[in-house]
């Protein structure tokens, strides 16, 4: 069979389906990929990020708003774990160092920037919390350790999901209608598409560009050589 | 070895010495060149190793400002927590350029924390230790920037350390960063240095691009000026080297480690031994060429030339002179071949007349009378001409290698070897040596002899020269004196002969005291039988007289045939009256003969003279004319009778004519009355009349020509003959000299006494006449009688000689009356033999005339002289001597003496002439 008559057949169903919304909950699934298109190769152990995918309603739809919730990123081995969260609208973040040592966080984001000296751990100055109230990307990271870093992305939406690539994302009990998936990882750009959410839809199979080469070797490599830059010609 | 070998060996070493000398010179200035190169190139090394060092710093101090100015340092440092400040360096570690970080915080011991690539690195040990502090401590007195070395165990860092300011204001630390001086490092800068390296401290050797440094590390530790320059031999090369020291820091004498910078001798001396040995290759090729460019210039310039020089004159050593030198050459070797050609043409055209003269001499010899002979230093002969076998019937090879005394044993050689002996003393030449030897037919032949010595550088060699076989001239001579000594008719000695033994006998009976008588005997009326009877009839009178004195003689007495009808007898030890008995015996007995001739009986008489000896006369002239006279008287007593000489009989004759004639010749050359005659000499061959004889002549007052036979002995006697000569000579010569243009080519010849002879005024007269006279000398001839000149043959040879200097010619006159010996001819060199007329006069009746004169004509012909017969009066005469080979004839028949020539030249030739000169 080719691909013609299998969007064909996909079409028919897309359209019986919107004929018996008001029969059943609509939802919306699928899978990420992230398709690595940056200059940057990566490396096929690349160790892969997680792809936070969030479904904002597009027109009059009405989403459920949930109670917030306290998002922890610790800080652990000169680190800050997890490096990426999503989080709903109103949701606190805390920062607690599990370290011997000082952290300094500071943030650059839409809000209110943040900077914060986290004392060694077990001290009582050891852990910070946040509110953040605005919807966006905020970037943390330690003045003292510059390899710690920290993405949080704000939605205004209760429907996120973080998936590893290639899992499915499935939301169930949705209003029958056009909403709008984000999709977002640090290694990607982030994207937004616009899906219909139905009674057993068909999975969605999106991709998300990536232009980062990934992380999978993180050993400094050697210089390479300025002599490589005059190679010997083979006359 | 050749020429070519020695001039391409000469070429080789040439080359050899100048490439030893370039080499030479090459190899100082290299060798110079390569010092000085060595240390501009550990200057220039040290130099870039410096500014290699400067660059590690600057890089350094680069990576330490970024690392100092990176927030995260700056945060952790003001944090003033080491454990903050050892997690951050952890986060930043490592940075490209460092091998090691350390932050000291100002916070007192304890407060440093660092990072590396090395776990020691970071050791308390390391971090606390003095040099490092040292290095922190530079930056406490404000300075920006502290640069350092430190040896950490076995790591050579470099570092630079920068101090850590707050912010806010006020320093709060410092940062260590440092570099690591590994091997390839070391490497990277050994090629940018372009010199060896290492680093070493002490015997510690940290890192060596030199292999089997380490051993020899005892020999770079003990250089004597550390800032020098040192030499190290290391596995079999040289290295000349320096060291630099790496001080902790700046400012600091403490020494981290020291720096070897090498310079391998053989890399500076490589290009030059591959240049060297290019050279030695180039060399030994440009010999190869040298060699084979002499050989070739040598073959072309010398070898060549020289072997063809060297072929020509082997060929001309052997003989073959055809060769011809062709060399095109301008130089000297052109110009030898040429002059050996031109001396090749010339030796060509010696030898040519070499072996002309060769075959001449050949020729010569063979033909030659004479023959050739050579000698060596003890007489043996080397060489005779071949012609000696014709004469001595003795092959000219068997004379080769013997002496004389050895080929002929028999003969008296004395005097030929006395001659050769001399040259044991003197060498000294000699002449006309004479031998008597036997040929092998034992017939004796006469040798005459020449012969000088013969030097080779100065070394006598022997004898060469020439001999002649003389026997037929000493027969013809030995003949010649028997006919002058004898009367041919007779058998008798002649009037000269028995002169000389007149006087021998006179001589002897003068020593014995003894007595001698002369008889002269003159046949009377002898011409009137002759003139009846014919001469045979007086012939035969003649010699039955003779044959009768003959048988009436003794041995010891002498007997001669003195004139035509004189005989003369000499008798020794007898005295005068034996001899008037004598006399009158023999006068009967000529009475007595009655010979019988045409059937006639002759009666014959005769008149003696007779004279005793020595008391009449030691003279044999003078006893003779006193002979003479008493014959006379006894003729002039009647006749048939015998007279004894008295003194009245000869001072009478004698002095009655000769004092008339002394007066009478001295009246005529005062009053210039003597006058000059020529008679014509006629040449046989060709018959025309060239010559002429002055005689001269008295004349008397009424006319008359006086012959000179009737003055000439006055003359003599009392001492004017040179005068009279001195006249007619010079008459003769003014006459020569007066005579016209037509007759330049008529000759005189002028008679000259003895006593003229040798006369010093005599022959300046003769010199000063032709002189003035402008007369050819060669139209003169002056006739000397033999008897004059031989009786003082030095001084007639001396005149002789002069006079023929002069150009004038010489006559031997009367030739053949009184010489002794056919020698003086040889001496005297006179032109001319004038035959005496006794031996002409008869001469066709004569058969011992014709002989005589024969032998005296071919005497003459021999010796190159001419021959004159005078008294030539008839035909008969004439054709006699003309067949006999008389070049010359003289005489009535071709004409009488006249007192001028135009009378005296006879019309024609000879037959012509002759025959109108008798009419």
């Amino acid at each position: 069979m080719t691909a013609k008559p299998k969007i064909r057949i996909l079409v028919a169903l897309v359209a019986l389906l919107a004929c018996l919304q008001p029969l059943a909950a609509a939802e919306v699934k699928g899978t990420v990929t992230v398709d690595y298109r940056g200059l940057f190769s990566a490396d096929s152990g690349a160790q892969s990020y997680p792809v936070s995918v969030a479904l904002e309603p597009a027109a009059g739809q009405k989403t459920i708003r949930r109670a917030a919730r306290r998002q922890v990123i610790e800080i652990i081995d000169n680190r800050m774990r997890p490096a990426f969260i999503t989080v709903q609208k109103g949701d606190h973040i805390r920062f607690i160092n599990r370290d011997s040592v000082f952290h300094e966080v500071f943030s650059l984001s839409p809000g209110e920037p943040v900077s914060v000296r986290l004392g060694k751990t077990k001290e009582h100055n050891a852990s910070t919390e946040l509110v953040l109230d605005q919807v966006g990307t905020t970037h943390f990271f330690c003045r003292i350790h510059n390899k710690s870093y920290a993405r949080v992305d704000v939605v205004d939406t209760s429907y996120l999901q973080m998936i590893q690539p290639g899992q499915v994302f499935h939301f169930v009990g949705l209003s029958p209608g056009k909403w709008t998936l984000r999709l977002a990882s640090p290694a990607g750009e982030t994207r937004r598409v616009p899906v219909t959410a139905m009674t057993s839809p068909p999975p969605l199979q999106l991709t998300i560009a990536s232009r980062d080469g990934g992380f999978a070797d993180s050993r400094l490599k050697p210089q390479a050589g300025i002599e490589q830059l005059y190679p010997v010609s083979e006359w | 070895m050749n020429i070519e070998q020695k001039n391409t060996l000469f070429i080789i070493s040439l080359v050899l010495v100048v490439l030893f000398g370039v080499a030479g010179a090459a190899f100082l200035l290299v060798r110079d060149h390569v010092e000085v190169s060595i240390n501009d190139e550990l200057e220039r090394a040290r130099k870039v190793f410096v500014q290699s060092q400067k660059n590690r710093f600057d890089n350094l101090l680069t990576v330490a400002r970024s690392v100092r100015d990176e927030p995260s340092l700056i945060a952790a440092t003001l944090t003033g927590d080491i454990a903050t400040v050892r997690s951050m360096l952890d986060d930043l570690y490592p940075r490209p350029g460092s091998d090691f970080m350390a932050v000291y915080l100002d916070t007192g011991p304890g407060g440093v924390a660092g990072a590396g690539n090395k776990p020691h690195y970071t050791s308390p040990q390391v971090l606390s230790s003095p040099v490092l502090i040292d290095l922190v401590r530079g930056l406490t007195s404000g300075e920006p920037i502290s640069f350092g070395n430190a040896l950490l165990y076995d790591s050579w860092l470099q570092l630079v350390a920068v101090p850590i300011e707050n912010p806010l204001g006020g320093r709060v630390g410092a940062l260590v960063v440092g570099e690591r001086f590994d091997v390839a490092d070391l490497h990277d800068l050994r090629q940018l240095v372009y010199a060896d390296l290492a680093v070493f401290n002490g015997s510690q050797l940290l890192a060596s691009s030199i292999k089997n440094l380490q051993p020899a590390l005892h020999q770079v530790n003990g250089l004597s000026d550390p800032a020098g320059t040192g030499l190290l031999d290391l596995d079999g090369e040289r290295y000349s080297f320096r060291i630099l020291p790496a001080l902790n820091r700046v400012g600091s004498d403490e020494q981290s480690v020291r720096i070897l910078l090498a310079v391998k001798h053989s890399t500076y001396w490589g290009p030059y031994r591959v240049l060297g040995g290019n050279a030695l290759y180039f060399s030994a090729i440009i010999l190869l060429l040298a060699a084979l460019f002499g050989i070739s210039i040598s073959r072309h310039t010398l070898t060549r030339p020289i072997r063809l020089l060297a072929r020509a004159t082997r060929a001309i050593a052997s003989g073959d002179m055809s060769l011809n030198v062709s060399m095109k050459r301008n130089d000297e070797l052109g110009q030898l071949g040429d002059s050996l050609n031109t001396m090749l043409g010339a030796l060509n055209a010696s030898r040519g007349e070499l072996e002309h003269g060769r075959q001449r001499f050949r020729d010569f010899a063979a033909s030659s009378s004479d023959w050739l002979w050579e000698t060596d230093r003890g007489g043996h002969f080397t060489f005779v001409s071949s012609s000696v076998s014709e004469t001595l019937e003795m092959p000219a090879e068997t004379w080769l290698g013997r002496t004389p005394a050895e080929i002929f044993p028999g003969s008296n050689l004395s005097e030929l070897m006395e001659a050769l002996r001399q040259s044991d003393r003197k060498q000294r030449k000699f002449r006309d040596v004479e031998i008597w030897v036997h040929a092998q037919n034992a017939d004796q032949h006469c040798l005459r002899l020449n012969g000088v010595p013969v030097f080779s550088n100065k070394t006598f060699k022997g004898y060469r020269g020439t001999a002649s076989d003389i026997t037929k001239l000493k027969q013809d001579e030995k003949r010649m004196v028997i006919l002058a000594n004898q009367d041919h008719l007779t058998g008798l000695s002649n009037r000269r002969h028995f002169l000389e033994d007149l006087n021998h006998e006179i001589r002897r009976v003068e020593r014995h005291g003894q007595l001698g008588v002369l008889l002269l005997i003159d046949l009377d009326h002898l011409k009137l039988v002759n003139d009846t009877a014919g001469h045979a009839a007086g012939d035969q009178i003649i010699v039955q007289v003779a044959g009768l004195l003959k048988r009436a003689s003794r041995e010891q007495d002498f007997l001669a045939r003195i004139s035509g009808d004189e005989f003369a007898v000499a008798y020794s030890a007898m005295s005068e009256e034996q001899g008037m008995e004598k006399a009158h015996q023999l006068l009967e007995r000529i009475n007595a003969l009655k010979p019988r001739y045409g059937g006639r009986t002759l009666n014959i008489s005769a008149s003696v003279g007779v004279v005793t000896f020595p008391q009449q006369g030691k003279v044999p002239v003078e006893l003779m004319a006193k002979a003479d006279a008493a014959m006379s008287v006894a003729k002039s007593g009647g006749r048939n009778r015998v007279h004894r000489y008295k003194e009245s009989d000869m001072m009478r004759e004698r002095m009655d004519n000769q004092l008339v004639w002394k007066d009478r010749l001295l009246e005529a050359l005062e009053c210039d009355e003597l006058r000059l005659v020529f008679q014509p000499i006629v040449g046989v061959a060709s018959g025309k009349v060239h010559h002429f004889e002055v005689l001269v002549r008295m004349q008397e007052p009424d006319g008359t020509l006086i012959a000179p036979g009737k003055f000439i002995p006055a003359a003599e006697q009392f001492g004017l003959i040179q005068q009279l000569d001195r006249q007619v000579v010079t008459k003769a010569i003014r006459h020569l000299a007066d005579l016209p243009a037509e007759m330049k080519d008529i000759g005189f010849s002028i008679n000259l006494s003895g006593l003229s002879v040798g006369l010093q005024a005599m022959y300046e007269l003769i010199e000063q006449e032709l002189r003035e006279g402008g007369v050819d000398p060669g139209r003169v001839t002056f006739e000397i009688t033999e008897t004059a000149a031989c009786e003082q043959i030095s001084t007639a040879m001396e005149f002789i000689q002069k006079v023929r200097q002069l150009g004038c010619l010489v006559s031997l006159d009367d030739f053949g009356v009184g010489f002794s010996s056919f020698s003086y001819l040889k001496h005297l060199r006179a032109d001319i033999l004038k035959i005496d007329g006794s031996f002409i006069r008869d001469i066709h009746n004569n058969n011992a005339d014709q002989l005589f004169v024969k032998a005296l004509v071919d005497v003459a012909s021999g010796m190159g002289m001419r021959t004159i017969a005078e008294f030539v009066e008839n035909e008969q005469v004439f054709e006699r001597v003309r067949s006999l080979g008389v070049d010359y004839v003289q005489g009535y028949y071709l004409g009488k003496p006249q007192t001028s020539l135009e009378t005296s030249m006879p019309e024609t030739g000879v037959e012509t002439g002759a025959s109108a000169s008798v009419a």
